[in-house]
């Protein structure tokens, strides 16, 4: 068992990235958030990431879901029993998880997003939701006719907080008298998987005036969507791409590149170059970006498109200053 | 008699086989070798001292729970409502834990079990009493109450006891005099005193459903509530303690969940234990014995299958899901089956 | 009979796994019914009778033995094939819907599939022809709820009719109805035999046996014990037959012992019983008896009595049926100082009380251990007496007390109850065996619709009086 360990180990490191034979034995295990890969949003950009270190780098991935808040920890453990060699923790809910595991396997890589985890051998990728949300809320704001926006969260935790305020910021920058109506899906970890709920909140607002809504809610967004078929009305997405669900609805997506973060981490890992710590994704090094493709194109005009731009630049100069909800908090 | 005794022991496990194999059988349609997937199983489930006790961690819960399911049985109840109880009960122990965090550890555990046990037992009173004195069906109940306290517990553990130190929607840890030791046997799974508490509880069950007065009184009401009037048995007080303890079971979940475990009460922790338990009581033919084991067996399922994801190709969770519920689904269709041959058997006489 | 046979059962046997082992309900049948006869099967309970006639009705496959109809061996999967093979059954509790109107309760169940259409018109005048042909009128278009239980009879054999069936089986025929619709039954089913139909009635009732049957088939433990034609027997033969032993029939009620002090006062309706004298009440059931028990019991509980009750449904109110005789025999003493102590029930003192009430009272098997629900109906009442007497009543009252009982164990339950007369008990005895009634009772109310309508003294009873107020004439 050690010595085929130590062997994989020793062919990472000897042999670069390129060479598929050795990194074949390369072992991730991705441990992801409830919603699952397939909720098109924060977990698909995890698996997505994941995946293309799979294809690109060839090493061997293999995904998870866990049944209870209980099962991060016993799946992290038997991952790092195993001869996984990154162990990937997809959101907040893993943050304690991957602090005990961690410490019992010093010897293990891991990886937590989304929350900070202060060990070396633990990379913590952390995402400024707020920049994009500034983003994604001057658009909102640009684009609605009447005055009044909406804002689905998931669950009202931090995190989510962070979207809401940089959104609320980002519309009033553009039209200070705009009022934004704010709810979230659920209390449990159920919120981020509850479709008919977030759509019944989102035809709620729709109906109380909002013309565009962000949803920020994990699975629970496709609810939103549905309502803004419904009404046609817009949406906006998060942290996938999200813009080809319903073209022509969907103003935009807050893009947070967990794949781009992932792929990265598991790219360092297989070179030898992983170091603990946190990683901060931004406007600045595409970590955060809005999309822009065939199925909105038509509902971001060109000079929508040149004021949007000069506020991203603005916000990496930092000549514009985006309220962070967790420095708010201290 | 005996042949009898051995049957009734024999039947429920043959259901278990016969689930496991039509299980097996689906992951062989998947495309996994199904001895592969069985010894991943077992191996999942008992194959290492942390894993075998993940495996009593879980089915530390379910003996509760099933223990609550039986209990309301005996009584001629059915508690749908002890995921909405075991919310309370834990969510009890934990806001004691937090709110008197310098209670000493010799009484300090002792107390959040009362908690527990008192407020789950008062959930479990209420659609008791709703039953006895209004007539109103106790499943219904039950299932609306379990909306009520998911309600109640999100609603206190967000707005009056929420941690801040992290995202994640639980309430302040406990003080350090509530925890009760996990077993360093174990290897670091968090199966604790609980574990002992749940065998003990197991105990204290059967000597009251069997040896006392009340007891007896409660199976005889879940009988034939026309025979217990008829030996001046009052039906509606009954039905209240029996809801009130089968309550009370459930809320000693908090016992392992926060005591032992997470050391506080997160929203959301309990992945069905309550209905579970449902299954966990039928398998264990509502006796405490078998409750027991019936929620180890469970206990393995819930461990092992979360590592077929793992160590198979095309095994995912929702197949876990699908050989879980073969399991369930076999144990309750032998139950029916049963119930038809008795049924038939009497008619022969 | 020198007739063609309408049925003939060789050697049929029954054999049933259960959990306990290989019970032989039915051990060599042999039995033969002559075509256009009535024909009395009679038996104590368990003795075999339902099952056999299960057996010939398709709703059980034998395990040996063949089943003759008109002369040609048969082989029914289940009971479609009897039906089509003209064997109909009538059961002791009606298979009819009650919401329903008569017409529909005898479409319902007709044969075809389900999804085809309902000829109401033309079937309504086949059933009219029908009950013209035998003279059963019967109000086609009447909820079956609101008809007396004579005429749903009446409605269940036309639909047996209706399907052509030519054989008849009726169980315990009699068991709900007054004395006048049972001569009105009687009646019709001589009739029916007149017009070439074959019938068999399961019956416990001797009387009755004699009255109406032409050949009689006696069953007692799984086997028949004897066959005869009836004008060749006697009631007190065929009893012995059934029970296996001389069995007394006649009840000796002895002098009755002084009367003492009222142990029950019932204002409404007005009612008394002294402690020493067997009140009865006959009635045809449904008519207040159960208000009747139920205010008798309050009441006298209330006024701290010692008081039994045999209950009238003694599998709901008066057995735990899948628990063991043991806790069968505590309950309603569970809370005495001889069972329990601060909670606890004394499982020794409980064994043995059980165990000698179980011998006194002869209630077979012997097994405390047993589901009292595998009792057979005698032994459980005897179980129930068992426990009923431990109490050491002032007042017992008795409902329906031989309800599905075989004959031995009626002739013990009757003598328990004359003991606890003499003994100085005050009894209330509620029956619809109008026999029973008027053999035990010292003083005798008939019961109509809720209310006393005659009160007769031992001595002066009349069954064709009584018969007639309880069938609510004035």
């Amino acid at each position: 068992m050690k010595f085929t360990k130590f062997f994989a180990f020793s062919i990472a490191f000897a042999l670069s990235s390129t060479n598929a034979r050795g990194a074949d034995e390369f072992k991730v295990g991705l441990v992801l958030d409830r919603g699952g890969r397939d909720d098109k949003s924060f977990n698909a950009a995890a698996f997505r990431g994941a995946n293309q270190a799979q294809m690109q780098l060839h090493l061997n991935l293999k995904t998870v879901e866990a049944a209870d808040d209980n099962a991060y920890e016993t799946l992290l453990r038997s991952m790092a029993q195993k001869d996984f060699d990154l162990i990937i923790g997809v959101g907040v809910a893993q943050q304690e998880a991957i602090k005990k595991v961690s410490a019992q396997f010093p010897k293990k890589h891991f990886v937590i997003v989304d929350a900070e985890v202060k060990a070396p051998n633990v990379k913590s990728l952390m995402f400024k939701e707020h920049e994009g949300s500034y983003l994604v809320g001057a658009i909102a704001a640009m684009s609605s006719k009447s005055g009044k926006i909406g804002f689905v969260g998931g669950m009202s935790i931090p995190l989510i907080k962070r979207f809401e305020l940089g959104y609320e910021a980002g519309a009033k920058s553009v039209n200070p008298n705009i009022a934004v109506l704010k709810n979230y899906v659920g209390m449990t970890s159920e919120a981020w998987n509850n479709p008919p709920k977030a759509k019944e909140i989102a035809m709620q607002q729709y109906q109380g005036g909002a013309d565009v809504i962000f949803a920020a809610a994990g699975a629970s967004s496709s609810g939103v969507f549905d309502a803004a078929e419904d009404k046609k009305k817009y949406a906006i997405g998060v942290d996938s791409n999200q813009n080809w669900i319903k073209p022509g609805l969907i103003l935009t997506s807050m893009m947070k590149r967990l794949d781009v973060a992932i792929f990265q981490a598991c790219q360092s890992a297989l070179t030898g170059s992983f170091k603990g710590g946190t990683e901060n994704f931004g406007l600045s090094n595409n970590g955060i970006d809005y999309a822009l493709d065939e199925f909105n194109e038509k509902l971001i005009s060109p000079d929508m498109k040149k004021k949007i731009e000069s506020i991203k630049e603005a916000i990496i100069a930092g000549k514009i200053k985006v309220p962070d909800y967790y420095k708010q908090k201290g | 008699m005996n042949r009898g005794r051995l049957l009734e022991i024999l039947r429920p496990l043959v259901a278990v086989v016969i689930g496991l194999s039509l299980g097996l059988l689906v992951t062989l349609v998947a495309g996994e070798n199904p001895i592969h997937v069985l010894s991943v199983l077992l191996k999942s489930a008992f194959g290492s001292r942390y894993d075998f006790g993940m495996t009593l961690y879980y089915a530390t819960p379910l003996i509760f729970t099933g223990l609550s399911v039986a209990v309301a049985f005996h009584a001629g109840l059915f508690n749908i409502g002890a995921e909405g109880q075991l919310t309370l009960g834990a969510l009890a122990a934990a806001v004691l834990g937090a709110s008197f965090a310098g209670t000493p550890s010799w009484i300090a555990p002792i107390l959040a079990t009362l908690a527990a046990f008192l407020i789950g037992g008062i959930w479990g009173a209420i659609p008791g009493w709703l039953r006895a004195k209004r007539g109103s069906h106790e499943v219904i109940n039950t299932i609306m109450l379990n909306f009520i306290a998911g309600g109640i517990a999100s609603y206190l553990t967000l707005y009056w006891f929420r941690n801040l130190e992290t995202q994640n929607p639980e309430t302040r840890p406990i003080g350090p005099g509530f925890a009760i030791s996990q077993w360093a046997f174990f290897g670091g799974a968090p199966v604790s005193w609980a574990f002992a508490l749940a065998l003990l509880t197991a105990l204290a069950v059967w000597v009251f459903l069997w040896k006392t007065v009340p007891g007896y009184e409660l199976r005889a009401v879940g009988q034939s509530e026309g025979a217990a009037r008829v030996a001046r048995i009052d039906p509606a007080k009954v039905r209240i303690l029996a809801m009130a303890i089968a309550g009370g079971l459930a809320g000693l979940v908090g016992v392992g969940e926060v005591l032992g475990g997470a050391g506080k009460f997160k929203l959301g922790f309990s992945p069905d234990y309550g209905f579970i338990g449902i299954a966990v009581a039928l398998l264990g033919r509502n006796r405490p014995v078998g409750v027991v084991a019936a929620a180890i067996l469970f206990g393995a399922l819930h461990k092992g299958t979360a590592d077929l994801d793992l160590e198979t190709e095309h095994v995912t969770r929702d197949i876990s899901l699908v050989l879980q519920a073969l399991v369930i689904l076999c144990v309750s269709a032998e139950g029916l089956f049963h119930l038809r041959w008795l049924r038939k058997k009497r008619a022969a006489q | 009979m020198s007739g063609t046979l309408a049925v003939e059962l060789k050697g049929l046997t029954k054999i049933f796994e259960s959990q306990n082992g290989v019970l032989a309900a039915n051990a060599g049948v042999n039995l033969r019914v002559a075509k256009g006869s009535i024909h009395g099967i009679i038996g104590e309970n368990g003795a075999g009778k339902s099952t056999a006639m299960k057996m010939l009705y398709g709703q059980y496959t034998p395990t040996e033995g063949e089943i003759w109809i008109h002369g040609q061996p048969k082989h029914w999967k289940s009971s479609q094939d009897a039906i089509a093979s003209g064997i109909g059954m009538v059961h002791q509790h009606f298979m009819l819907a009650g919401p329903y109107t008569a017409l529909e309760n005898i479409l319902l169940g007709s044969t075809g599939g389900a999804f085809r259409l309902l000829d109401f018109v033309g079937s309504k005048k086949r059933l009219e022809a029908l009950a013209a042909q035998y003279s059963l009128p019967v109000n086609w278009d009447a909820r079956i709820e609101t008809l007396p239980v004579g005429i749903q009879q009446r409605i269940e054999i036309l639909k047996l009719l209706y399907r052509q069936a030519d054989i008849l089986i009726l169980d315990e025929p009699t068991a709900v109805l007054t004395p006048q619709e049972t001569q009105a039954l009687f009646e019709n089913l001589k009739r029916l035999k007149n017009e070439g139909k074959t019938i068999l009635i399961v019956t416990h009732k001797l009387k009755e046996v004699m009255e109406i049957t032409d050949e009689v088939t006696v069953f007692r433990a799984g086997k028949v014990t004897g066959s005869a034609k009836t004008a060749q027997t006697s009631p007190q033969g065929l009893a012995n037959l059934m029970v296996g032993r001389e069995v007394q029939l006649k009840i000796d009620c002895g002098a009755a012992p002084e009367r003492g002090k009222p142990v029950l006062e019932l204002k409404e309706p007005s009612l008394t019983v002294q402690a020493g004298e067997i009140v009865g009440i006959a009635g045809v059931e449904g008519n207040g008896q159960s208000e009747v028990i139920f205010k008798s019991w309050e009441k006298a509980c209330a006024e701290g009595l010692r008081v039994a009750l045999i209950p009238e449904d003694r599998h709901r109110d008066g057995l735990l049926l899948e628990r063991s005789v043991e806790e069968n025999f505590l309950l309603g003493h569970q809370r005495s100082p001889q069972f329990s102590k601060a909670g606890w029930i004394k499982s020794q003192v409980l064994k043995a009380r059980a165990k000698a009430a179980v011998e006194k009272f002869d209630v077979r098997p012997r097994d405390l251990d047993i589901d009292s629900g595998r009792l057979s109906g005698g032994n459980q009442q005897k179980l129930i007496f068992a426990r009923e007497l431990e109490k050491n009543p002032q007042f017992i009252i008795a409902a329906q007390p031989t309800r599905g009982v075989d004959v031995g164990a009626i002739e013990f339950i009757h003598r328990q109850i004359l003991e606890a007369r003499n003994r100085g008990v005050g009894v209330l005895l509620i029956s619809s065996e109008l026999d029973e009634v008027m053999a035990l009772s010292d003083r005798l109310h008939v019961l109509y619709e809720g209310k006393f309508v005659a009160e007769f003294k031992r001595g002066h009873y009349n069954e064709q009086e009584v018969g007639l107020r309880m069938g609510g004439a004035v």
